[in-house]
């Protein structure tokens, strides 16, 4: 079984770090998506309908904001999405700002500098991991996967 | 049993598995509930528990943050208990098998409407995580009020919709009532569930957190299996 990683963002400069983070979830060995128009992930003639079915799919959704993200923008659908078929969310957030979408009340979360991300991403990459073994090991517990 | 700032510190980590487990349980809203009763009978309940063992230094190290961790056990309780709710709705529901080509709104409209009209006022729909993007999809396939979703039938009228995790085998839609069926509870610390950590070596700690509940179908017919052609 691979863990599938959707990494969302709330707007286009939360757009390149989201990019970035899922690049390199990729190297670390862990799937990944991001709804940018890089053909990594996306190629011409997806429909949302395609992008909510590899949200569906994926295990966790990463919430990449930055300053600029409004909380109407298409990420607070998308966390909405995720929450309601009870999917990990965890917060990417640009360091000193307050989440858009009430995500990290007293939660934990991961915060990144603009200037350089990618610090973050081992970090935050093996942190996911670790998690996602977690909750893996918690539904075998209860038989029920 | 350890010093006040760690046991503050594992008092407010164990109480992140219930604010978790109300966020992502459906059961609330999705069932009747109620807990058990003396004259309640020949009910089957279900062991849900989750136990970790963990070392002490969790609440001791500022470098450790275990937050995720408490966060993440109550969201899969909800999972083991969504599991075991549509489990037993497929096993026992004898309503009406329907059959539609493709999940939209228009298309379901219609069933919902006419299964209102058969006096079933409190409708909810389960749509398995794989078949729910096409509906989310659309503009106004989905109403989102109050943190919950809706599906709009007319004035007044409408299903509340419960996307199932992609973790609970579910391959049809469920459209039901309500009023289903119950689902029983004994008491725990916090209404079913009890979250609880029990030294068990030296630095090791036992948390556990565990539910006993039954779901008992009180009106078989008021669940419909809609089956999307194509699929599965």
């Amino acid at each position: 079984m691979t863990f599938q990683v959707f990494v969302g963002y709330g707007d286009r400069q939360a757009m390149l770090v989201a990019e970035g983070f899922g690049r390199y979830l990729l190297r670390f060995g862990l799937n990944s998506f991001v709804a940018s128009t890089n053909p990594i992930w996306m190629l011409p003639g997806y429909t949302i309908s395609r992008i909510y079915k590899m949200l569906a799919r994926s295990d966790v959704l990463v919430a990449t904001c930055t300053r600029n993200t409004l909380p109407t923008s298409n990420l607070g659908r998308e966390i909405r999405f995720a929450q309601a078929h009870k999917m990990l969310v965890l917060p990417f957030l640009e360091k000193g700002i307050t989440d858009p979408f009430g995500l990290s009340r007293g939660i934990w979360k991961m915060e990144f500098d603009p200037t350089m991300p990618w610090v973050q991403h081992r970090t935050f990459a093996t942190y996911i991991l670790s998690l996602m073994e977690k909750s893996l090991e918690a539904r075998l517990q209860g038989q029920l996967i | 049993m350890f010093m006040n700032e760690t046991q503050t510190d594992l008092e407010r980590n164990l109480h992140l598995v219930y604010e978790s487990y109300r966020l992502y349980s459906v059961i609330w809203d999705a069932t009747t509930t109620r807990a058990v009763q003396d004259t309640d009978t020949g009910l089957h309940f279900e062991d849900i528990s989750i136990s970790e063992v963990v070392p002490k230094d969790w609440f001791d190290n500022p470098a450790i943050c275990p937050e995720p961790f408490f966060y993440d056990m109550g969201r899969n309780l909800a999972i083991i208990e969504e599991n075991y709710l549509l489990r037993t709705v497929k096993k026992n529901v004898t309503g009406r098998t329907l059959e539609i080509t493709e999940i939209r709104r228009t298309s379901l409209v219609g069933i919902v409407d006419e299964f209102v009209q058969l006096n079933n006022l409190l409708p909810v729909l389960f749509i398995p995580a794989d078949l729910s993007a096409p509906l989310y999809a659309e503009p106004e396939g989905v109403e989102f009020t109050d943190n919950r979703e809706f599906l709009q039938i007319r004035p007044n009228v409408r299903a509340q919709l419960f996307p199932t995790s992609r973790y609970v085998e579910l391959r049809d839609l469920v459209l039901a009532d309500k009023t289903l069926g119950t689902w029983i509870y004994r008491l725990g610390d916090h209404n079913s569930l009890t979250v609880e950590a029990k030294r068990i070596e030296d630095g090791m700690l036992k948390i556990t957190a565990k539910m006993q509940v039954a779901y008992r179908i009180d009106r078989p017919t008021a669940g419909h299996i809609i089956h999307v052609a194509g699929m599965n």
